[in-house]
C-alpha cells in the first residue's frame, strides 16, 4: 500500500467541509464547521490547517477582490484538489471499516 | 452604523500573521463573523474576537518568529549562535562544579517555591469544589462565656435556626462519626460515617452520581433506613456495580438500603467519609439542647451577604432568647464563617508562612546565582575587553554571554520543576497530616511560570551584566590595570557584598524561624499532659447495643471485662473511660450546679463529661488532689457521686473545697451528684491546651453506657499487650470490636505530628538557605582574594607576616558577616512575632535559638573567610607578581 499523508481529525473536518462547500471561503467554512461539529472553531487553527492542507496539495486557494464589509480584506476561497479528494475517500473508507457492524453498540448512548 | 472589532487585538493579529495572504483572509473572515455576532451583543462578540485572536497568536507566533529570524539573520549569525551555544555546553562540561552549583541553586529555589505556591493556591485560594461555593457558610456558637472558644450547635438549636432564619436557601446539619458497617458477604469493618440532615447534598449543590439523595421525611423517627455511599467506598466494596443500589447494608447496627452513590471526589465534611446516613429527629435528639455536636452549614440566598445574614442571626437570637416560653438556659451567641475558612482553618496562616519561607529561599537562591554569575563574568573581564578591542560588537558579546549561561539555567529550571513535583508528591503522601483539601493539590501553572521567569531572568541578567557595563572607557580601564583601581570595580565589589550580606541575613531569619518552631515542638511533646506518658495503652471498644439492651448489662459487661484484664500478668491497673485522652475530641455539655442561679446572659456552666470506671485514674496515672476516686461502692442504687477536675473545682468553688458540692448534667430528670474527689486537669482533646472549662467525671455504674474505651497500665513496655487485650475482650464477647489500640506515647506522637512536620519543613528550608549563603559567602571571598593576589604578593614580598595578611582578609570578611547577622536578627525578630501564634510555650526572643543560629552562622562565616585567607597567605610572592 502506498504511503499516504495522514489526515488529522480537524484536517479531516476542514477538508470534508471544503468539499461540501465546493468553493467556500474562511468565514463560510467556520460557520459550517461550527454548525456541523457543534464545536467552537478557532480562525487561527483553521488557517493553519488550510496552509498545511495546501502544502500537502489537498486544496488550492485563491484570493478574491477585497470587500468593504470585511474591513477591506479579500476572501480566501478554497477548493479540494483531486489528491485531496482521494485522501478524503481513503479516510472515509478506513473509518467505515473501523466502525463496521458496531452501530448496535450506540443504541443506548 | 458599522461594528468594528476591538482595535488592539486586531492590531496584534495583523502583526503576528506570517504572510499577506493568510493575514488578509483571516482578518477579513474574523471581521465578517464579528459583525454577525455583534448584532446580538457587542461585549460577547468582543470576547469571542479576543479569544479568536489569542488562538491565532498561539498558532502563528512560532512561525512568525521563524520567518522573522530567517529574514533578519544572516547565515553567519546562526553559525555564531550555534558556536556560542556549543561553547555554553562545553563550559558546562569543563567547569561542572560551577554549572552544577548554579543549576542546583536554581532548581532548589524554583522547586520549593512552586511547591509552596501550589499548595497555597490549591488549599487556600482556590474556591471549594461546590457550585457557588462563596455562598456557603457555617454557623457556629461562641462559647467564650463558658470558657470554651467555640463549638457547634445542638439539634434543637439547629432546628430553631432553620425555621427562623430567612437569609438562607438551605441550612443543613452534619456530624462525623465512626461506626461499624456490615454489608452482604463482607465482614464488619470500621467506616467513616456522616450523620446529616437530608438537605445536606442540596445545600452543597451536589447531586448523587447514581440513585437519589435523602428526602425530607427520612429524618422522621422510624424512617430513614437508608444510606448514600461515597464513590470510593462504592468502588472498593461493590466494584462500582450499579446494582449496589437497593442492596442492604448494616451501618451502626441499623439495616439500611443503599439509595445513592455520590460522585468521585465528593467528601463532606471530610474527604474520607464513606457513608452518609440521615439524621433522625428522635424525641431524645429534640430534647438534647445542651448537646453541642452538630455542625451547621448553609447556602445563602443569592444576593445576601454574610454580614446581612449575621445581622439577621443576631436579631433572631435575641428574640428567641428573650422568649420566656423558650427556656434557653444555655444559649450561646451564634456567628457565621465562610465554609472555605472553616475547612482551611489555621492552615491558611501556616501556608502563607510556608510560602514566606519558600520566598526567602528563592531570594537567597537568586542572590546566590546573581553573585556566582557576576563573579564568573568578571573573571572573564579581560577576555571580553580584548574581544571588544578587536571589534566584537556589544550585541555579539551579550549574545555570547547569554548563550553560555543558557544551558545551565535551562537544566536548573527543568530540575526545579522536578523538585516541585517531588515536593508535592511528599505533601500528597503526608496528606492525612491535617492538611485539608490535600487531594486537590496540583502544580500551579501561574506559580511555576512566575518563578521560572524570575529566576531565569535574574540568572540571565547577571550573566550578561558585564556586556551592559561601561563602554570604551571600561575596556581601557580593564586592559590598562585590571579593575583594581577603577570606580566601577568598587561599585561592583560593594554590590557583591550587598548580595552576600543579604543572603546571610535571610539565612538568619530562616534559621531562627526554624529554631523557634523546633523549640516549640520539643516543648509541646514534653508538656505534662496530666497522665503518664509511658506504660499506658488505650483501646476503643465497639459494643453492639442489641446484645446489651439494659443499662445493667453494660455495667456487668465492663466489670467482667476489667476483671479479666486485671488478671493478666504484667497489668498493674485497668479502667474504662468514655473517651480516652487524645482520641476523638469531646465537646462541652451544659451542667447545672445545685443552688446556683442561671446567669443573666442565659449562659450556664459547661464541662466535658466523662464516664469512668474504678481503676481509670490509677491506670492513667491522673493525680488525686482531694477526696477519693471511684470505687466498687459507687453502684447504681448508691448515692450519686462525681469527681471534678481541678479547673472545674476552681471555677465554680473558688477559694473553697469542691468536696460536698452537688451538680448534674443539665437535665431536670437526673439527680444531683455529690463531688467526692478532685483530680488534676488532663490534656484531653489537645496537647497544647487544657480544656479550660474543666471536666466532670461520673461513675460508669451510675451513668452506664456502652461507648467506652479501655485503659491499661502495664509494668513494662505495653506494646506486647495489644494482642493479649484483644484476646481477653474476645473471650468475654467475640462480637465486641477492639480498635484504635495505641499507647499514650503513640497518641502524643500522632497529635504532635503537624507541629513536627512544620518544624522539620522550616528546618529544611533554613538549612537550604544556610547552605546557599555559605556557598555565596565562600565564593565571593575567594574571588576577592584572587583579585588581590598581586597586592598580597607585594605585601608578603615586602615582609608582611602571613598571619597579618590572613587576619586582614578574615577581618574584611567578618565585618560583612557581622553586619548581615545584625540585620538578619532584626528580620528574625519580626518573623518571630509573626510566628508566635504557632508557638507553644515559646516566645519570639528565645536566647537558645538565637545563640545557636548566630553561633552557627559565625562559624560558617569564619570558615568561609579563613579558607581563602589561608590560601592567600601561602602565595609565593614571585608567582603572585608574575601573575599578570
Amino acid at each position: 500500500m502506498p504511503e499516504r499523508a495522514f489526515l488529522g481529525e480537524f484536517e479531516h473536518f476542514v477538508l470534508a467541509t471544503a468539499l461540501r462547500l465546493e468553493r467556500g471561503y474562511g468565514a463560510e467554512l467556520m460557520r459550517e464547521l461550527e454548525e456541523r461539529t457543534g464545536r467552537r472553531v478557532q480562525g487561527g487553527a483553521l488557517y493553519a490547517t488550510l496552509d498545511r492542507l495546501e502544502s500537502k496539495g489537498f486544496i488550492t486557494s485563491e484570493m478574491a477582490a477585497p470587500a468593504p464589509e470585511r474591513g477591506g480584506r479579500p476572501k480566501r476561497f478554497v477548493r479540494v484538489t483531486a489528491e485531496g479528494l482521494r485522501a478524503l475517500a481513503d479516510h472515509r473508507e478506513a473509518l467505515l471499516r473501523v466502525w463496521d457492524g458496531m452501530e448496535a453498540r450506540f443504541e443506548d448512548a | 452604523m458599522s461594528a468594528s472589532p476591538p482595535r488592539l487585538p486586531r492590531q496584534l493579529l495583523l502583526w503576528v500573521l506570517p504572510d499577506r495572504r493568510s493575514r488578509d483572509g483571516l482578518v477579513g473572515d474574523l471581521d465578517e463573523l464579528y459583525r454577525d455576532r455583534a448584532a446580538y451583543g457587542r461585549v460577547a462578540a468582543g470576547w469571542w474576537y479576543s479569544l479568536q485572536v489569542l488562538a491565532a497568536v498561539l498558532h502563528f507566533a512560532p512561525r512568525r518568529a521563524l520567518t522573522w529570524g530567517r529574514r533578519t539573520a544572516r547565515a553567519e549569525m546562526w553559525t555564531a549562535i550555534g558556536k556560542d551555544l556549543g561553547l555554553g555546553v562545553r563550559l558546562l562540561r569543563r567547569r561542572p562544579g560551577f554549572a552544577t552549583v548554579v543549576a542546583a541553586t536554581l532548581a532548589l529555589g524554583i522547586g520549593v517555591n512552586v511547591a509552596a505556591f501550589s499548595v497555597l493556591r490549591s488549599v487556600v485560594l482556590r474556591p471549594l469544589p461546590f457550585p457557588d461555593a462563596d455562598r456557603l457558610a457555617v454557623l457556629r456558637l461562641s462559647m467564650d462565656n463558658a470558657g470554651y472558644a467555640e463549638g457547634p450547635p445542638s439539634i434543637p438549636e439547629y432546628l430553631t435556626f432553620r425555621d427562623e432564619l430567612r437569609s438562607w436557601q438551605h441550612l443543613a446539619a452534619y456530624r462525623r462519626v465512626d461506626a461499624t458497617a456490615t454489608g452482604g458477604e463482607q465482614h464488619a469493618e470500621r467506616v467513616s460515617v456522616a450523620v446529616v440532615s437530608p438537605n445536606l447534598f442540596q445545600t452543597l449543590g451536589v447531586q448523587p452520581l447514581h440513585g437519589r439523595a435523602f428526602t425530607a421525611d427520612e429524618s422522621q423517627p422510624g424512617a430513614g433506613a437508608v444510606a448514600v455511599l461515597s464513590h470510593a467506598y462504592w468502588q472498593s466494596r461493590y466494584g462500582a456495580d450499579p446494582s449496589a443500589l437497593g442492596r442492604d447494608l448494616i451501618v451502626a447496627e441499623r439495616a439500611r438500603t443503599i439509595v445513592g452513590v455520590m460522585p468521585a471526589g465528593f467528601g463532606f465534611p471530610d474527604s474520607d467519609i464513606e457513608i452518609w446516613v440521615p439524621l433522625g429527629l428522635t424525641p431524645q435528639a429534640l430534647a438534647a439542647r445542651g448537646v453541642h455536636q452538630y455542625d451547621v452549614v448553609g447556602r445563602l440566598l443569592p444576593g445576601v451577604s454574610l454580614s446581612d445574614a449575621e445581622a439577621e442571626l443576631a436579631a433572631v437570637t435575641r428574640r428567641v432568647a428573650a422568649d420566656p416560653l423558650f427556656n434557653f438556659h444555655d444559649w450561646h451567641p451564634a456567628f457565621l464563617r465562610p465554609l472555605r475558612v472553616q475547612v482551611v482553618g489555621d492552615m491558611s496562616r501556616a501556608l502563607w508562612l510556608l510560602l514566606g519561607a519558600a520566598g526567602l529561599v528563592l531570594a537567597v537562591a537568586c542572590a546566590n546565582v546573581a553573585g556566582l554569575m557576576l563573579v564568573r563574568s568578571e573573571d572573564r573581564g579581560e577576555e571580553l575587553a580584548i574581544r571588544t578591542a578587536l571589534g566584537a560588537g556589544r550585541g555579539r558579546l551579550r549574545r555570547q554571554l547569554f548563550l553560555e549561561a543558557f544551558p545551565m539555567t535551562v537544566i536548573g529550571a527543568l530540575a526545579g520543576v522536578a523538585v516541585a513535583l517531588g515536593c508535592l508528591e511528599i505533601v500528597g503522601s503526608l496528606a492525612p497530616l491535617e492538611l485539608p483539601r490535600a487531594e486537590e493539590v496540583s502544580v500551579d501553572m501561574v506559580g511555576l511560570t512566575l518563578t521560572v521567569i524570575i529566576t531565569l531572568g535574574v540568572a540571565t541578567l547577571f550573566a550578561v551584566l558585564p556586556s551592559l557595563g561601561p563602554g570604551e572607557a571600561g575596556v581601557h580601564g580593564t586592559l590598562g590595570q585590571g579593575e583594581r583601581h577603577s570606580s566601577t570595580a568598587r561599585t561592583r565589589t560593594r554590590f557583591r557584598h550587598l548580595l552576600v550580606g543579604s543572603e546571610t541575613a535571610v539565612a538568619v531569619v530562616l534559621l531562627v524561624s526554624a529554631g523557634l518552631l523546633l523549640q516549640s515542638y520539643l516543648r509541646l511533646s514534653n508538656v505534662d499532659p496530666g497522665y503518664s506518658r509511658a506504660q499506658v495503652i488505650t483501646a476503643a471498644l465497639d459494643v453492639p447495643d442489641s446484645r446489651y439492651p439494659e443499662a445493667e448489662d453494660a455495667v456487668s459487661l465492663f466489670q467482667s471485662l476489667l476483671e479479666r484484664v486485671r488478671a493478666v500478668p504484667g497489668i498493674q491497673a485497668a479502667g474504662g473511660i468514655r473517651r480516652a485522652p487524645l482520641s476523638t475530641p469531646i465537646g462541652p455539655s451544659s451542667i447545672e450546679i445545685e443552688g446556683r442561679a442561671v446567669s443573666a446572659d442565659g449562659a450556664g456552666p459547661v464541662a466535658v463529661i466523662q464516664v469512668a470506671t474504678p481503676g481509670y485514674f490509677e491506670a492513667l496515672g491522673i493525680r488525686e488532689l482531694e477526696g477519693r476516686t471511684f470505687d466498687a461502692g459507687d453502684r447504681g442504687g448508691a448515692v450519686p457521686v462525681a469527681i471534678v477536675s481541678e479547673s472545674l473545682a476552681r471555677r465554680h468553688w473558688p477559694g473553697q473545697s469542691a468536696l460536698g458540692g452537688r451538680l448534674r448534667v443539665d437535665d431536670p430528670d437526673l439527680p444531683f451528684a455529690e463531688v467526692v474527689g478532685v483530680v488534676a486537669d488532663v490534656r484531653q482533646n489537645r496537647l497544647d491546651r487544657l480544656p479550660d472549662q474543666g471536666t466532670l467525671y461520673l461513675p460508669h455504674a451510675q451513668s452506664p453506657t456502652l461507648a467506652m474505651a479501655l485503659t491499661v497500665r502495664s509494668t513494662a513496655d505495653p506494646t506486647g499487650l495489644v494482642s493479649v487485650l484483644r484476646e481477653e475482650v474476645a473471650a468475654v464477647d467475640p462480637s465486641v470490636a477492639v480498635h484504635d489500640v495505641r499507647t499514650i506515647a503513640q497518641a502524643i506522637s500522632d497529635t504532635t505530628a503537624s507541629a513536627r512536620f512544620a518544624a522539620l519543613l522550616q528546618l529544611g528550608f533554613a538549612l537550604l538557605g544556610l547552605l546557599l549563603s555559605a556557598i555565596g559567602l565562600y565564593g565571593v571571598l575567594a574571588f576577592t582574594v584572587t583579585r588581590r593576589t598581586r597586592e598580597i604578593g607585594i605585601r608578603i614580598a615586602l615582609g608582611a607576616e602571613p598571619l597579618d595578611v590572613r587576619r586582614s582578609i578574615v577581618r574584611q570578611g567578618m565585618t560583612l558577616v557581622a553586619t548581615s547577622l545584625l540585620v538578619g536578627s532584626m528580620g528574625a525578630l519580626i518573623a518571630g512575632v509573626l510566628l508566635e501564634r504557632f508557638l507553644f510555650g515559646t516566645t519570639a526572643v528565645e536566647p537558645i535559638t538565637y545563640g545557636v543560629v548566630l553561633g552557627t552562622l559565625l562559624t560558617v562565616g569564619l570558615l568561609a573567610c579563613w579558607m581563602p585567607a589561608r590560601r592567600a597567605s601561602s602565595i609565593d610572592p614571585m608567582r603572585a607578581l608574575g601573575s599578570d
